[in-house]
This record gives C-alpha cells, structure tokens and sequence, in this order.
C-alpha cells in the first residue's frame, strides 16, 4: 500500500471547497456539467475522457442523481490538487480503482448522505477523504494500514447502517430463540449412541 | 401386533410394528434397569434422506484438505453470510479466498451469550433439541441440535467401527449397542434407531443403585448380546470392576481421554477393538483413533475443516500443538466458524494412513478425574457438571486436597444467592463427608484454566 497525503490535508483542501461545486449541475449538448468536469479531469489524469457508455450508465437525470451528482464534483475538486496528479502520473494503473469508486461506491454513499454532509460536517469530509484512500489502497500520512482500516471502520456510514439493521434484528430473534429453548429444554432429547 | 403405541410414535415416527419386539426386549428384561425417561430419534422419511446421503459422502467422498480450507467449507461458508446474523458480522470485508485467516473466532462464549447471531434467521425453531454440555472443561452450555444433526451420529459411527473391521448389517432384530455410564444420576433409556433400520440402543448407568440385584447389569447386557459398547473411560473401568464380561465386538469410547493402559487393558480382556471418538456435543464427532497407531486420530466427517491456532490466534503448522478449531457441519442451529473447542491438539495433513483425511494428535484433552469421598467412593466429574450446569454459572474449577476436601472456583454473577444450595448438593454427592469452600482463586496453568483438579 503506498502512502497518501495525511487526512488534514484533505480536510483543508475540502474546507476551502468554492461554493459552486455544489451547485445544481446544468445540462450542456445533452450532457451534465458533472460528467464534463469529471470527463476533462480524467482525461487530463489519465489521457483518457469518459466513454458515452460510463456517461449513460452512471447518470440518468439531474432530478434523479443531483445529490450523487454534487458528491462526484466534491470528489473532482479533490482530486484537481497537485499530489493527487503528481501520484496518478505514476500510478496510471488506479484509473479503474477510481472509476470504481466513483460510478459503485459514491452510487451508494449518496444514498444514505447528503453531499453538504461531505463538505460541512467534520466527520462526512473525514469519511470521504479515507474512502477515497481506501479506493486507492493509500494509508493516510501519519498512520498505519490497521490504524487507518480501524478509523474507517468507525465512522463509515453504511457500516453504521449495516450494524444498527443488525442489531434490530438480532433483538427480535433473540426473543423468539430464548422462548423456543425454554421450551425444548424441557423436552426430551433425541436417541444418540455416544456421548460427550 | 400392529398398533404402536402413540407415545413410541411421537418419539419415534418411522416406527414399525415388527420394532414392538426389540424394544420389549430391553424394556421388560427381568434384569432392566430403572428406566426414567423416554427418547426416540425423531426422525422422519425426509431426515433419513438427508443422513443417507450424508453417509455417502462420509465413505465416498473423503477428499481431505489441508492448510486452507477446500471449497466445500468456502462454499458452505458463503451460503450462510446472508442468513446468520454472525457470518454477517464476522465476514464483513471478507474476501473468503484469500482472508480465511481474519475470520475472527467463535467461542463458548459466543455460544452462550449470542446464540440468537448464530442460529440462522430462517431455521425452523420447531425441530430445535437442547442439549446441555457436561462442562468437563469449566463451561456448562446449552448447545442447540436437531434429530437429523443426531441421526448422522449412525453412520459416523459405522464408519468409525468399518475402519476397525467391524463391519455389520443392523436390523430390529439386533441390538447395536448398550451405553455404560457410571454416574451418581443420569438418563437412562432405550430405544430403536429407525436408521438402523429398527436395530436397538439402551443407555444405561452402571451404579448398582440402577439395578434390582447385583448382577442384574451383568446379565442384562449379556442378554442383549449388543454389537458394541459405548461409553466414557470411566464407565468401562467400573465395567471391569464388576466383573462383567460380556465381550463385544468393539469398545467405542468418547467424552473422557482414553489412557493408552486402560485401552490396552480392555483389547486383552476383551478381545476386540477399541475406539477413541472425539466428539463434542456443539460439533458432533470431530475424530476417531486409528486402529494402527491410536495416538493418532483421524478427522471423521468430511464436512468439517480443522485448523490448530496459538493463543494469539495464529495458524500452526503441521505438527505443532495449540487449540483446536472447527468450521462446518452439519447441525443447522450450529454452524461453526473457527470454533475454538478448549482442546489442544496437533494436525498432521501427510501421512501414512488410508483415507485423505488429516489426523489429529490430542494433548492432555479430556482427562477423565474421579474424585474420592472420605471413605473411598468414586465420585465421575461429569456428576459435579450435573449439578453446577444448574446454577448461572460461567466458568468452574474445583479441586480436591489431599485432606479430600473440595475448593469450588466459581465465576458467576451473584454467587452468594446459590452458594448454600451448591454446597448442600455436593455435600450430598460426596455423602456429607468433606467440606467444600468456595473461592474464585482460579488455578492457571499456560494461561488455561483445568475444571477438575485431584491432588
């Protein structure tokens, strides 16, 4: 795993974000200003624009993704910043890591965050930062690959999500599951020709 | 005679009218015991299905693995992320082909605290069998199970007896085997097992309290005439005490370590086989001693992966000793992921033995302690399980002085409600001849806590 800027940095630079990054994307020749943005950004990383396909896929209307759409423009104006192009100049093979990221894991995150949460809010801009490194596989300056995998794991939103959605149904199995033992325990067992 | 009586077809619902017979011979022996409850398999035409084709792939299929788990156990594993709470939990982020080896651990304590995380969310609770461990390692515990997960103890068995060439064909007209237990109070009962197609089991305890006159077990087990025995070191050392002398064609010994003399002792005496199972109620039997060279044991089922970790967690190699750990199965309410079983052992994948399967070396597992009471009767550890599983309970050490008095080391929640109870319990057992203090001093060695200690 290679190592990343430490996460103030990106704290910082997304604290310094201009406004117009959330603004509501307007459409230009039948396409988003998001997927222009992100197709220039790419193509100048990577040498490469955005296919028509990636285009359509990940993006249907402004109405549908807007707060998806605002969350891939916080994620440009990241990546528009020296390090991250000095690092994708040597490491050209992360372009599908990073569309990956983009087009699934940013897909869902959206679902349950709002992209102001990304920007305003200390621990949404801390949550993206390390789930951008994490799509990279880069540890953040300062900490270890368990240090870090740790502190993600403790404000990741869908793991928050995850565990609360488990908990609830582990209360209600846990009722059913003590009354079905109370009630076999007092029931006999069934023939077996050893012991333990 | 072709009504069957509805308390045998609760019990056992493929019970057949020509059975009537087998059990009658058990049940109204002139020398039966004091029969006090009453259990059958449960099992139906479907189960059996399911336990035959288990039995194919237990004598057909005996791939083997080795220091990863086979894709058998990987596939087994993943079917369950979606519908066990605890897989869910334990294998997020888990790439299954290549992070084995972060799955966190599964432990008794998992068990008894988190039970509800390990059945899976769609198990029919209807089927559900409570069985209580003896606690022969300091832990009392509820372990679920279900008739088909008993019912494919048969076959385990059969092919464990097949190995050491005692290779028979079981009808109601036969008894396949007698359980000896030598307990102060146990279960005891018989029954036909409808997968050995009506063949008769009687589980019996050899202290003479049971028994209408001293020779009653004596004779009993010789009229039945049962392909084998089954029971602990104990039970066959009291077997031997009283003089019994009924030969079988194998001896099959579980729950308590067998010593390597007493093994030697009961082939010479009786002229047969004699077979160490390692088994433990949550998993079923895990191996079973080789007939050339029993220190060694072989892994029986082959729908099981065992791995050997270090206090740390980490994997062993080959031939180094350290807890032994179990993934698979076959009970539904149960399935195991890296379950730590409390045993020590070493594996071996290569070797010299027929059938794939690897082989297990155990260390100091399971030894059988028989405490004394002052004036010299043999009191079986597993009788001091049956009395603290009662009581809440966490963990248990007790110890017997030279002087014979007893120290109960104790974890639980609010000991001073139950202390006066457990001690006029085990004062009882001990026939109100030593005294019993209790402390929660626990005795470590190498970081692990003995429950039963004889100075």
């Amino acid at each position: 795993m290679d190592k990343g800027p430490s996460i103030n940095y990106i704290d910082l630079r997304i604290s310094e974000l201009p406004p117009v990054f959330l603004n509501i994307p307007e459409v230009i020749d039948g396409f988003t200003t998001t997927s222009i943005i992100l197709s220039d950004l790419l193509y100048e990383i990577f040498g490469k624009p955005m296919e028509r396909s990636e285009i359509n896929g990940s993006f249907t209307s402004i109405k549908s993704d807007l707060n998806y759409l605002k969350i891939i423009q916080i994620i440009c104006y990241i990546l528009n910043d020296k390090w991250f192009r000095d690092y994708f100049k040597s490491n050209m093979n992360k372009i599908d890591a990073l569309k990956h990221f983009l087009f699934t894991d940013l897909a869902e995150y959206s679902k349950i965050n709002k992209a102001e949460r990304f920007v305003y809010d200390g621990e949404g801009r801390e949550e993206l930062s390390r789930l951008l490194f994490k799509s990279l596989t880069l540890i953040p300056e300062g900490e270890t690959e368990a240090e870090a995998k740790d502190r993600l794991a403790s404000i990741d939103s869908i793991e928050r999500k995850r565990v609360i959605e488990l908990s609830k149904q582990s209360q209600k199995r846990v009722k059913e599951l003590q009354e079905a033992l109370t009630r076999k325990e007092a029931e006999e067992a069934a023939s077996k020709m050893t012991r333990e | 005679m072709d009504s069957i009586p509805d308390f045998i077809k609760i019990r056992t619902p493929l019970f057949k009218p020509e059975w009537l017979a087998t059990l009658q011979r058990m049940r109204e022996n002139v020398d039966a015991p004091r029969w006090n409850i009453e259990i059958g398999d449960r099992l139906n035409q479907n189960d059996i299905e399911i336990i035959k084709q288990f039995e194919s792939k237990l004598f057909n299929e005996r791939a083997g693995f080795s220091d990863y788990p086979p894709d058998s156990i990987l596939k087994w594993i993943d079917a369950k992320r979606n519908d066990v709470l605890y897989f869910k939990k334990a294998l997020f982020n888990i790439d299954l082909k290549r992070d084995f080896e972060n799955i966190r651990f599964m432990s008794r304590e998992d068990l008894t605290n988190r039970l509800e995380e390990i059945v899976p969310d769609n198990a029919d609770l209807s089927r559900l069998i409570v069985n209580s461990t003896s606690g022969t390692t300091g832990h009392s515990i509820k372990a679920p199970s279900h008739p088909i997960t008993q019912g494919c103890y048969d076959p385990l068995i059969q092919y464990c007896l097949k190995r050491n060439g005692v290779d028979e064909r079981y009808d109601y007209k036969k008894i396949a085997a007698v359980q000896l237990c030598f307990q102060n109070a146990t279960i005891v009962y018989n029954a036909v097992h409808s997968y050995l197609d009506g063949a008769g089991f009687a589980k019996i305890n050899l202290n003479p309290k049971d028994w209408r006159a001293p020779d009653s077990a004596k004779n009993f087990i010789k009229d039945l005439s049962p392909i084998f025995l089954s029971g602990d070191p104990i039970s066959f050392m009291e077997m031997m005490k009283q003089g019994i002398d009924y030969k079988p064609k194998a001896f099959l010994s579980s729950a308590l370590q067998l010593s390597g003399e007493l093994r030697r002792e009961l082939e010479t005496k009786y002229n047969c086989p004699v077979i160490d199972l390692y088994s433990l109620n949550e998993t079923g039997p895990i191996a079973f001693s080789l007939p050339d060279d029993p220190e060694y044991f072989q892994i029986l089922p082959t729908d099981i992966y065992v791995e050997i970790v270090d206090d740390a967690g980490r994997r062993l190699p080959e031939g180094e000793y350290g807890e032994i750990t179990v993934t698979g199965g076959r009970n539904p309410y149960f399935p195991a992921l890296r379950y730590k079983t409390g045993d020590t052992g070493a594996i071996f994948y290569n070797h010299k033995f027929d059938g794939k399967t690897p082989l297990l070396k155990l260390l100091d597992s399971r030894k059988p302690v028989i405490f004394l009471t002052n004036s010299g009767n043999r009191i079986n550890s597993i009788d001091i399980s049956r009395i603290l599983r009662k009581y809440p309970i966490y963990r248990h050490q007790v110890i017997q002085n030279k002087d014979k008095n007893l120290i109960m080391n104790l974890d639980a929640k609010n000991i001073s409600l139950y202390e006066d109870e457990i001690i006029k319990e085990m004062r009882a057992l001990f026939n109100n001849d030593i005294d019993i203090t209790i402390s929660d001093n626990f005795i470590t060695k190498n970081s692990k806590i003995t429950a039963y200690i004889v100075e």
